[in-house]
């Protein structure tokens, strides 16, 4: 990784004793890795904890780190693996609640619950429905699909480093992405033609 | 068709695509027009994904979020601090808890081997090694061992001194006045030891 990634720069003097660099990191890579861990968890407040044990971890291991890869790849893995711990402790607690880690990539298809299932001219897709529909679905998307589109086209990371943050193989990242936008496409159209049917 | 074109597209989205690829979906957009649907359909998806990215999931105004960020670095930074002051702290704390007697075992133990090893074995006392009743016991010395006038040691009544047991109901430390059989062994695998010690010291020197 070169050394003239601003935030490899900033990790590297972090580890030679800047703290001043954690502050700067937290300050670039708060937000989007909050936002990561949001879609996640569902919660807010359990969001904004597992952020800063991210940062607590980053911490920890500043002295094993070693700049092979971005920053921000080192980051999300740390973070969803503090999320994927906590949805498991929260399955564990309460085990009547199903959560999409128990869904297999194949079967999942989220069922979609519309707002209001009556029909009317406005029930037909605009963009802001669109945007809530899709919201809708991403939230029910298995975790690894969602991750994996979220990774790739929100935070802009290669299929090597979505990978990487997941833990899998390249060819799994291109898999679970198409299969991602295509269950949304597919919701999507389904959605458009019960509004048409229903107008009709 | 459906699948393979999904997986295509897909790539193609996130620049992805291998030359392979990009030859066969070329085809497939060329042989099967409704596949330039699709590919709409799913720049929209990314689109929709991205603006979603701009809006906290669960609430918050940008302001408030901001905040909450700032308060987070300070909450970490106060953690930070605080797990860099805690080793010292518990080791306190260990200390606090450890039961008084417990250092004194090291110093005695210390004691014991100062003692045995600085202190002169003193005047040679006939012991149970010379008694021809037992002459044939371990405490021959081992061949090739030169002797270290040990077999009278344990008649030194210095080294007698050194043995002692804890008594943890009371913790104290007991000295024992009277030695078994047995310990007159130990003591004589001590002496084996010095001497190892002894040979290897002078095979560095």
């Amino acid at each position: 990784m070169e050394r003239d990634d601003p935030d490899v720069r900033l990790m590297l003097a972090f580890r030679a004793g800047d703290d001043s660099a954690l502050s700067d990191l937290y300050r670039r890579w708060a937000g989007p890795l909050l936002r990561f861990l949001e879609r996640m968890v569902k919660e807010r407040a359990t969001a904004e904890e597992l952020l800063q044990e991210s940062f607590i971890r980053v911490h920890q291991a500043k002295d094993r780190y070693k700049p092979e890869a971005r920053f921000s790849t080192w980051l999300f893995r740390i973070g969803r693996n503090l999320a994927l711990n906590e949805l498991d402790l929260a399955r564990r607690k309460k085990p009547h609640l199903s959560t999409d880690l128990e869904m297999s990539e194949e079967d999942a298809r989220p069922q979609l619950t519309l707002v209001s299932n009556t029909p009317s001219a406005d029930s037909i897709i605009d963009a802001k429905r669109t945007r809530e529909l899709i919201e809708s679905v991403l939230a029910e998307l298995p975790e690894r699909q969602r991750s994996a589109l979220w990774l790739s086209t929100v935070e802009g990371h290669s299929y090597a480093e979505v990978a990487t943050v997941l833990e899998t193989s390249t060819a799994s990242v291109k898999s679970l992405i198409h299969r991602a936008r295509a269950t949304i496409a597919d919701r999507i159209g389904d959605a458009t033609t019960s509004a048409t049917e229903a107008r009709a | 068709m459906n699948e393979r074109l999904d997986y295509l597209l897909s790539v193609e989205l996130d620049d992805e695509i291998e030359p392979a690829e990009r030859e066969e979906l070329d085809r497939l957009l060329r042989d099967h027009p409704e596949a330039a649907d699709r590919r709409a359909s799913f720049e929209s998806i990314d689109a929709f994904v991205k603006n979603i990215a701009e809006q906290p999931a669960t609430g918050g105004a940008t302001g408030e979020a901001q905040s909450r960020l700032e308060a987070g670095l300070a909450s970490i930074q106060a953690r930070i601090e605080k797990a860099s002051a805690e080793p010292v702290d518990e080791l306190a704390q260990r200390r606090r808890r450890m039961p008084s007697w417990i250092p004194s075992i090291g110093l005695a133990a210390a004691a014991a081997m100062a003692v045995y090893f600085v202190v002169p074995t003193g005047p040679k006392i006939p012991t149970k090694a010379s008694d021809p009743a037992s002459s044939s016991s371990s405490s021959q010395p081992l061949a090739g061992v030169p002797s270290t006038g040990g077999s009278d040691f344990v008649d030194n009544p210095i080294a007698l001194a050194v043995v002692f047991e804890v008594d943890e109901d009371s913790d104290t430390i007991a000295f024992i006045d009277s030695m078994s059989p047995d310990d007159f062994e130990i003591i004589e695998q001590l002496e084996l030891l010095e001497f190892l010690a002894a040979r290897e010291g002078e095979g560095r020197g």
